[in-house]
């Protein structure tokens, strides 16, 4: 039944690209019959439909954790990218039953109660960083990278990213920087390294607090940088150049408007700041199920209107927005490929199926950064245009 | 008579100006003197306080001062640094709100039309006296880090800008919205081969432009029409619309976004240029809605983001040209000067000439100093359409 349900939604709805499914030695092609398939799906257990149907890309998520279906060609974002393309996720989201629904607010509720410091923790917050020491760069750059070659390593990835926010900041030896949502440090010791800059971060994450403030010490910058244990709002000081790199995805929406305050607060009145994050450019600005229930509690995805908005009654203006959604997908895929190559690597603490739930999660982020509404946005503003500010941009 | 300069004097705290009035000098603010302002007669002084930037403007008309330098952009420039306009609009008495709401009013009632008309119908020989070839009257683009590009450069630059990041290729069909006298379809029928129409509510515009692309031998690819942008039916690979947000009231912000998602093929892409406005509240000025701008409006950047968004169009890109803009003013008032003398002086008297220079003079002050930007906003019609990694 539901079988057969799947299959004519996927008949019905995928004009682009085509998808092989084989089931019990059946194969079934939907989409353009006579385009190759973009992959080559084996379904090993009829659950696999039932959760599909009920539950979108959260039951998809979950088959792929327990083997319901495995990958035979292509990849799982190939797989998805067909469904996204297609908007099959807002399609079954419409189809989709009270129960689910009722779920989906259960995962949602349950975070609000425990609050940020927990829903933060339970991601970052792991007992040691072997997992993600198996698929980030050395710096340990947990965030969108740039990519001037496809073909190059994560480690130039990041460099090029880090390189490119210091120089649309314009950072000059001897300013102060703030960096909200620090993580590991490794932009502030970059801008201190490369740009003579002194500063300071906050983070929420103990495990990042302690490793950051032991990465600023084994670079000689102790007496520079201070990394401080505590959230953005708790930050004193001001600073020339502000930053914040993918730390706003973990704020409730009605907290934009507090947020913009304090960076308004951090800022000299000549300063300048970047904010950078995963956005959604449409109206809804919500995190995918499967990602709020696996991945990130209680994130959200702000739209640009809405941080612009902020910015604007605070007389900060807006200088320049770039959208480094290619740079994600590309950062996601080349996270997934180390993460595949290295995963064999991780210890007790991580079976098989959360392996996959982690295969899942980074693939499913690709597939949505290629064919979603998604976005990654850097926005640079300043509080009165500088007067030397350069005509042409960065 | 002394009220505004006691202001200027406790408000100027980074430069200052000089006042000559009936021989004897002041100098009000702190620091070095930007501009030298010589009053012939001082009446205006006591208005200022009262309806600000248009009492200001209809007696640099009137001659009743005049700035050393004919520099108008040093004058404002100074005071709108030091946000002295904020003063005065917290001061400003009920005459202003009564004036300003008497010519929103005029403006109102002479509508969209009306006020393009009254603007941009002026006569075509005043553009060609200050704008480059293309008649473009809209902000270039400077490709020199040095500034030093010529207006004729700078037009070019920018229609070569727009044009690549919209992606124009061989037999795309463009609309431009508020297309002036062609030139930028002119220059994407000439450079990529595209085809396609634009829309004006000039008629001069609309007719001069058909002029043009007749002359180059383009009729068979693109053609202007008499008409407004709600208008446009068919569907186009690319949506342009240079400088024609300014002359809408926010109510028709979507409206004009959901013509340009109505008429954009589904792999499109569109690019909006506009004046914008940086701060919470938008505070039109008197003197540009009076006489220069009737009915216009800076958007702000969140507005139109907002209707992007409502209709699913994917924002690709926001770029802030105000410094460009800066440049291009200041490349049009030069051209206007040298232009001037040659000009019809029956129609283009003494009083419109320094009318047109104090309004470019407070252009030039406002796109230094205030809450002006400039933005070009990319998005496009298809979220799974492959991105370059670099950006134009």
């Amino acid at each position: 039944m539901e079988e057969r349900t799947f299959f004519e939604i996927l008949d019905r709805f995928v004009d682009e690209g085509s998808l092989d499914f084989i089931r019990e030695g059946r194969r079934v092609r939907v989409g353009q019959q006579d385009a190759p398939p973009a992959a080559v799906v084996r379904i090993h257990h009829p659950r696999f439909f039932k959760r599909v149907l009920a539950s979108g890309n959260l039951g998809l998520g979950e088959a792929f954790m327990d083997g319901d279906f495995t990958i035979e060609k292509g990849s799982v974002t190939s797989f998805l990218t067909v469904l996204v393309r297609n908007r099959l996720d807002k399609r079954l989201a419409r189809g989709m039953t009270l129960p689910m629904a009722a779920r989906l607010l259960w995962i949602r509720l349950v975070n609000r109660l425990k609050g940020r410091q927990t829903a933060i923790s339970s991601h970052y917050d792991y007992e040691d960083d072997t997992l993600f020491e198996q698929f980030l760069d050395p710096r340990m750059i947990y965030s969108c990278g740039y990519v001037t070659d496809p073909g190059g390593t994560i480690d130039e990835f990041q460099r090029h990213k880090l390189q490119r926010i210091c120089e649309k900041l314009r950072l000059q030896p001897g300013e102060r920087l703030v960096d909200l949502g620090c993580g590991y440090g490794g932009l502030l010791i970059y801008a201190a390294q490369h740009f003579g800059v002194a500063g300071k971060g906050c983070t929420l994450g103990r495990r990042h607090h302690a490793r950051a403030t032991a990465n600023v010490a084994a670079a000689g910058l102790s007496d520079r940088i201070e990394i401080v244990h505590s959230p953005y709002d708790a930050v004193d000081g001001t600073f020339d150049k502000l930053v914040s790199v993918e730390m706003i995805e973990h704020l409730r929406p009605r907290e934009y408007g507090r947020f913009v305050d304090v960076v308004s607060r951090l800022l000299t009145p000549k300063g300048m700041g970047l904010v950078h994050w995963i956005a959604c450019t449409e109206r809804r600005n919500t995190h995918d199920p499967f990602i709020q229930k696996y991945v990130l509690p209680d994130s959200s995805q702000p739209r640009l209107s809405e941080v612009v908005s902020e910015l604007e009654e605070h007389d900060l203006a807006v200088l320049d927005v770039e959208n480094l959604v290619s740079h994600y997908a590309h950062t996601l895929r080349v996270w997934n490929e180390r993460f595949l190559a290295n995963s064999a690597k991780l210890g007790n603490g991580y079976d098989e199926r959360f392996k996959r739930m982690w295969q899942y999660y980074l693939e499913c982020s690709a597939a949505a950064a290629h064919a979603s509404a998604g976005a990654l946005y850097q926005v640079l503003f300043a509080r009165n245009y500088p007067p030397m500010l350069p005509l042409q941009r960065v | 008579m002394t009220a505004f300069l006691d202001l200027l004097d406790q408000s100027l705290t980074d430069g200052s100006i000089d006042f000559v009035i009936n021989g004897t000098s002041r100098r009000v603010g702190k620091g070095d003197p930007e501009a030298v302002v010589r009053v012939s007669d001082a009446k205006f002084l006591d208005e200022v306080l009262v309806t600000g930037n248009l009492a200001l403007g209809e007696a640099y008309m009137r001659g009743d001062f005049s700035i050393d330098g004919d520099d108008v952009a040093a004058f404002i420039g100074v005071m709108l640094r030091n946000q002295v306009d904020v003063r005065i609009r917290e001061r400003l008495g009920p005459g202003m709100a009564l004036k300003m709401g008497a010519i929103r009013a005029a403006n109102k009632i002479r509508g969209r039309f009306g006020n393009i008309h009254k603007h941009f119908d002026i006569g075509n020989d005043l553009y060609e006296a200050f704008l480059d070839s293309s008649l473009a009257y809209t902000c270039g683009y400077e490709a020199k880090p040095d500034g030093t590009s010529t207006l004729e450069e700078l037009q070019q630059n920018k229609f070569a800008r727009i044009c690549r990041k919209l992606q124009l290729k061989e037999g795309d069909r463009v609309a431009d919205l508020g297309c002036g006298f062609g030139g930028l379809l002119i220059y994407a029928a000439e450079h990529h081969g595209i085809t396609g129409k634009g829309l004006t509510i000039s008629k001069k515009q609309a007719e001069k432009a058909n002029e043009r692309i007749a002359a180059k031998g383009l009729a068979d690819r693109i053609r202007v029409e008499y008409a407004s942008y709600e208008t446009l039916t068919g569907t186009y690979d690319k949506i342009v619309s240079v400088g024609m947000m300014e002359h809408l009231t926010d109510r028709e912000y979507p409206v004009v976004v959901r013509v340009a998602k109505q008429c954009l093929q589904p792999h499109g892409r569109g690019l909006f240029h506009f004046i914008g406005y940086n701060g919470p509240k938008n505070h039109s000025d008197p003197f540009t809605q009076k006489y220069i701008f009737p009915g216009a409006q800076w958007p702000k950047l969140s507005q139109l983001a907002h209707e992007l968004e409502r209709k699913a169009l994917g924002i690709l890109d926001v770029e802030n040209l105000v410094r460009h803009y800066t440049l291009t003013l200041q490349r049009w008032l030069e051209k206007f000067r040298d232009a001037y003398p040659s000009l019809d002086h029956s129609r283009y008297d003494l009083p419109f000439k320094r009318m047109w220079e104090y309004y470019l003079g407070c252009a030039i002050a406002s796109s230094l100093y205030s809450e002006v930007a400039l933005y070009q906003i990319l998005f496009t019609n298809d979220y799974a359409a492959p991105i370059p990694y670099q950006r134009v």
